[in-house]
């Protein structure tokens, strides 16, 4: 039985061979880039932005591990 | 004289971590979504994440809001002057993280079978006990880092 790809997959194929992309460039670029790692303590800087990033972590544990999948 | 209690502390301080996920991550992989236990046990994970936060946090937290987002405003303002590749790892980052969240918003408000949400995918992971448990631990030790990673010194 054949599965059909819905449109909506194809952008987030798109947005995960970007990621892999990006990563590939990042992992030869010898830190001439701003990492994964750099991103999350930029985020991670101030009360508001960590306040946010963990309320976005709570959310999406809520999410995944009581409501929809 | 505090340096070598402290580095006798921190292996055990992670090692009872690393217990405490793993029994966690054990006990909620086989509960489903609808149970009060998945409720309470995610609902008390993430009120205990902003606690300890605030606690350790208090007079370490790297910068203030205000400073923060003055320098982010300050690097927008003047992006024509930053080199290169910060200005590439800018934009490139912004387009990934902002378009995860924003077709995952489009694809939840949507709810069309066309268009699957990103937990749609992960539910294909979760269903499984294994997978759920799994995913479970990896949630909480993102959590951990959230909480307690770029700490600065206490401030007098």
């Amino acid at each position: 039985m054949m599965s059909t790809v819905v449109p909506g997959t194809v952008v987030w194929v798109a947005l995960a061979a970007g990621a892999v992309v990006w990563l590939g460039v990042l992992a030869l670029s010898a830190g001439r880039f701003v990492g994964p790692r750099r991103v999350v303590r930029w985020f991670l800087g101030s009360w508001l932005s960590r306040g946010i990033v963990l309320a976005a972590w709570g959310a999406a544990g809520w999410h995944v591990f009581c409501q929809r999948p | 004289m505090h340096r070598p209690q402290r580095a006798g502390v921190v292996p055990i301080a992670y090692a009872l971590f690393a217990t405490l996920v793993l029994a966690l991550s054990a006990w909620q992989a086989p509960l489903s979504r609808q149970s009060s236990g998945a409720h309470w046990s995610v609902a008390l994970l993430v009120v205990a994440a902003f606690g300890v936060a605030l606690v350790l946090g208090r007079g370490r937290q790297y910068e203030t809001t205000r400073r923060w987002v003055a320098r982010n405003v300050h690097y927008v303002r003047t992006w024509r002057t930053q080199s290169r590749a910060a200005v590439v790892s800018a934009f490139v980052w912004a387009v990934l993280i902002g378009g995860v969240v924003t077709w995952d918003l489009v694809s939840f408000v949507v709810q069309s079978h066309d268009l699957p949400t990103l937990s749609y995918f992960i539910g294909h992971v979760t269903r499984y006990a294994v997978g759920r448990g799994l995913l479970f631990a990896v949630w909480l030790g993102v959590g951990a880092y959230l909480v307690s990673a770029r700490r600065a010194e206490r401030r007098q």
